[in-house]
């Protein structure tokens, strides 16, 4: 019993720092010049404007888990950054993409955005790419601009949802129902096994 | 070890499970670390004590 007990919660462990420790190639960078404009955020104390859309929307359209922007294996997205400084303000000089899982950065993606200008659009071309085979779900994506000092001066955070294969494509996934189902046979052993010995003995 | 500790801790591991297969249906958003744990040790103890009490009723039913 305890070795059993042991060992699943070894596999729970192994499954939650395989979720953790996933970091792959993900996010493949591109660059180039954009032309659409979206509402977008104005930051007073940095004097600035961005815009960032995926795809063409607006990145506030999935400012939710529910609201996710979805994305398939071998899929991959557009994140357009647009944005426009006041005079004096830090230069951007850096776009990125950063993807979160329990406040570690999972994967990220960026373009220098050279040479530094007031104003300008970038684009990411971004992918989940071949970490969607381990894992999968909705995640958190922090949209960011910063400056040369590493400075964040702009940062928007908003979610996808990232779908493997047939549904349970991913390994931790499918881990999880595997570990799931077994603890429930497991839970209905150790019932039964306690019912058939009722009166003979206490089970030990 | 009795049933109801041996159910607790199979319970246990089927909260954090839980929590798991939630995230990876994109139900459950474990962005940040604060709340993730939060979560986790919530569904952990929901599942222990929910099962332990199942294995308690068991053994003294």
């Amino acid at each position: 019993m305890q070795r059993h007990g042991s060992l699943a919660v070894g596999l729970a462990i192994a499954l939650a720092a395989g979720s953790v420790l996933g970091t792959g190639t993900v996010g493949a960078g591109s660059w180039g010049r954009g032309e659409t404009a979206y509402p977008g955020a104005m930051d007073p104390s940095t004097g600035f404007s961005a815009n960032i859309s995926w795809n063409g929307v607006g990145i506030g359209q999935a400012s939710s888990a529910a609201t996710a922007f979805v994305i398939g294996p071998g899929q991959s997205a557009n994140v357009q950054f647009n944005f426009t400084q006041v005079l004096g303000a830090p230069r951007v000089t850096n776009a990125s993409l950063v993807l979160l899982y329990l406040g570690l950065t999972l994967s990220s993606a960026s373009i220098p955005t050279m040479p530094p200008t007031p104003a300008g659009g970038w684009q990411i071309s971004w992918t989940f790419g071949s970490l969607i085979y381990l894992t999968e779900g909705v995640y958190q994506l922090d949209a960011q601009l910063s400056d040369a000092n590493g400075s964040v001066l702009f940062q928007e955070p908003f979610y996808v949802d990232a779908r493997a294969p047939y549904v349970v494509g991913s390994a931790i996934l499918a881990m999880a129902i595997v570990l799931g189902l077994a603890e429930i046979l497991w839970i209905r052993t150790v019932l039964r096994y306690r019912k058939s010995r009722r009166g003979r003995y206490r089970f030990r | 070890m009795n049933i109801a500790e041996t159910t607790a801790g199979s319970g246990a591991v089927l909260g954090l499970v839980v929590v798991i297969l939630l995230q990876q249906l994109g139900l459950l958003p474990l962005s940040q670390l604060l709340p993730a744990v939060i979560l986790v040790l919530v569904a952990v103890a929901v599942g222990a004590v929910l099962f332990g009490a199942v294995g308690w009723y068991a053994d003294h039913h």
